[in-house]
């Protein structure tokens, strides 16, 4: 049956390819700036234009149920334990939106000539957006020959923004880093660029430019979540006894049993050792780094993932929620429990952070954190707080001080070859990576 | 002694004008670095039958003139076995990580 799937995404990735329209025939130049591009495209293909204004990757909101109210939630209003918010940094973080010019909040979301169709559709690898120019491409990107070779994204344009997050190579999520460009079998069988080379679509299933995939922190709904099941079947073992296990434990939790492969992932940032100019004690420019700017920040390779209950839906701290500063604050975590039975034990990546709250009103602040009077630049906590928190229009006590926080990332990617998975004593041996108890069990349930 | 130190900067601008006349663009590094790994990296490394190579073991202006000049002299059949345009994104690689680039590299 497998094999039955692979040859019909394999038939189906070649009729993709076969497909592919030479646009060199069709696109000219010279152009003056990326939205000029974008008016050409849209002679043809004002529709996609418009269906794409409707995805998150446009709007970086969309209307969900979290923590049991409805809101807006989205990258353009979340709030994490990395840069924290958006709000009044919108020329830096928009180097990740696609679209042109996203600077302040009087971006114009209704102008279809904004939209970037480059940034996904560039096959060159040349094309590239730094983080200081509202979304707009480099100087050196050569427009023209970009435009004349578009065609259908691969694994390197979407890692130009996944695998970059965060402030760096596989910062954020852990199991997506560069190295999933042109990954070998050992990192993902799936992408395996010698083989299988899905492209991220290939899981992804995209219609009407709506790319499928719940990432937890900014889809707490689960909305449009993928699985491993769209491909395999339920239960796919030889083995009844592993069979067994689907019901309560995810795929992922045995098939992923490190992420951060070749590439080091950030596992902790606090800042508030930022804007010292002396070097904090530990800190060693390799797992420990420090820079004034930022502050403290740990990086590992290889990481055992964390294990915790989840039923596709998350719980998300939002910006103005209340904290109580003497315990770590959890800024998106997984819901469901040993009693849900919809929920199964799924691998994460648990970041941790320290960040800057308001002491008096015991919230996180919306700092301001780029351009010459952010925080990056000056390295005044109470100038750039001022900034950030009128950007956002929430109220400052004129007192801040440094609270710690968690946040957890689901992990999906870096899936190993069969004979790497976990084995039984993995989980259930004397030094088992599974904490029972934290899970709800009393003790190991093999044991029981 | 103020016209030969004129001289000096003159000859300076012009071979950095010159490097950047020289200088490899277009290619797609992040293919490179991998086409690099499978086509070259299985003789050129450690212990192996050719000299280890790594971007960091090449300048910038180095990596252009072999590219230029020395490839097509390369033994066997892979640089033929190669396309031009993999054999640009090999070169923009090992240009973009070389050991006087803004990001070398030691992998690859």
């Amino acid at each position: 049956m497998n094999k039955i799937l692979l040859i019909v995404v394999g038939l189906l990735s070649l009729s993709l390819t076969s497909h592919a329209v030479d646009h060199s025939k069709f696109i000219k130049g010279p152009f003056a700036d990326g939205s000029e591009v974008t008016k050409v495209c849209l002679e043809c293909h004002e529709d996609e234009a418009t269906d794409f204004m409707l995805t998150p990757h446009w709007t970086w909101s969309r209307t969900q149920v979290v923590n049991g109210k409805e809101v807006q939630l989205g990258k353009i209003n979340a709030i994490n334990n990395y840069c924290s918010t958006i709000v009044s940094n919108e020329v830096h973080c928009s180097e990740c939106h696609a679209g042109y010019g996203w600077s302040d909040q009087s971006f114009d979301f209704s102008d279809k000539t904004r939209v970037d169709c480059l940034i996904c559709h560039d096959t060159t690898g040349t094309y590239h957006k730094d983080g200081d120019n509202s979304g707009w491409p480099t100087d050196h990107v050569k427009l023209a020959t970009v435009a004349r070779n578009v065609g259908m994204p691969v694994r390197q344009n979407c890692n130009s923004c996944h695998a970059l997050g965060g402030g760096g190579n596989n910062a954020k999520h852990g199991d997506i880093g560069l190295v999933l460009d042109y990954p070998e079998r050992s990192v993902d069988v799936h992408m395996d660029a010698d083989s299988n080379d899905f492209q991220c679509q290939t899981c992804h299933v995209t219609q009407n430019h709506y790319i499928s995939g719940a990432n937890l922190p900014t889809a707490a709904d689960g909305y449009k979540a993928i699985a491993c099941t769209q491909c395999h079947e339920a239960d796919p073992h030889a083995e009844s006894r592993l069979n067994a296990h689907v019901a309560k434990v995810a795929c992922q939790t045995c098939h992923i049993p490190v992420f951060a492969k070749e590439d080091a992932t950030q596992m902790d940032w606090d800042w508030s050792t930022a804007g010292r100019d002396i070097v904090p004690a530990g800190v060693d420019g390799k797992t420990v780094r420090y820079k004034k700017s930022v502050g403290t920040q740990t990086w590992v390779k290889n990481v055992e993932p964390s294990y915790a209950w989840f039923n596709g839906k998350a719980s998300v701290h939002l910006v103005g929620d209340i904290i109580d500063p003497t315990v770590p604050t959890k800024m998106a975590y997984p819901l469901g429990d040993i009693a849900d039975n919809t929920a199964k034990i799924h691998p994460f990546k648990i970041h941790t952070g320290k960040q800057v709250y308001d002491s008096k009103n015991n919230y996180f602040i919306t700092n301001h954190i780029y351009g010459d009077d952010g925080f990056w630049t000056t390295a005044d906590w109470e100038r750039s707080i001022k900034i950030g928190m009128e950007a956002s229009g929430l109220p400052y006590s004129g007192e801040y001080d440094f609270a710690q926080t968690t946040m957890h990332w689901r992990i999906d990617h870096m899936v190993a070859p069969a004979n790497e998975a976990l084995g039984c004593l993995d989980c259930h041996g004397d030094d088992g990576r599974m904490n029972w108890e934290a899970l709800g069990y009393k003790s190991d349930p093999m044991r029981m | 002694m103020k016209m030969k130190k004129l001289l000096m900067v003159g000859l300076i601008l012009m071979a950095f004008t010159a490097t950047s006349v020289l200088a490899v663009e277009g290619g797609n590094s992040r293919k490179g670095k991998h086409l690099f790994k499978n086509n070259c990296k299985s003789c050129h490394n450690a212990g192996g039958e050719a000299e280890e190579l790594n971007p960091m073991s090449k300048t910038m202006a180095q990596w252009d003139r072999y590219f230029k000049k020395k490839a097509k002299k390369h033994s066997g059949s892979v640089m033929k076995d190669l396309s031009k345009k993999d054999l640009k994104d090999i070169h923009q690689f090992l240009f973009d990580k070389a050991a006087d680039s803004p990001s070398p590299e030691t992998c690859g």
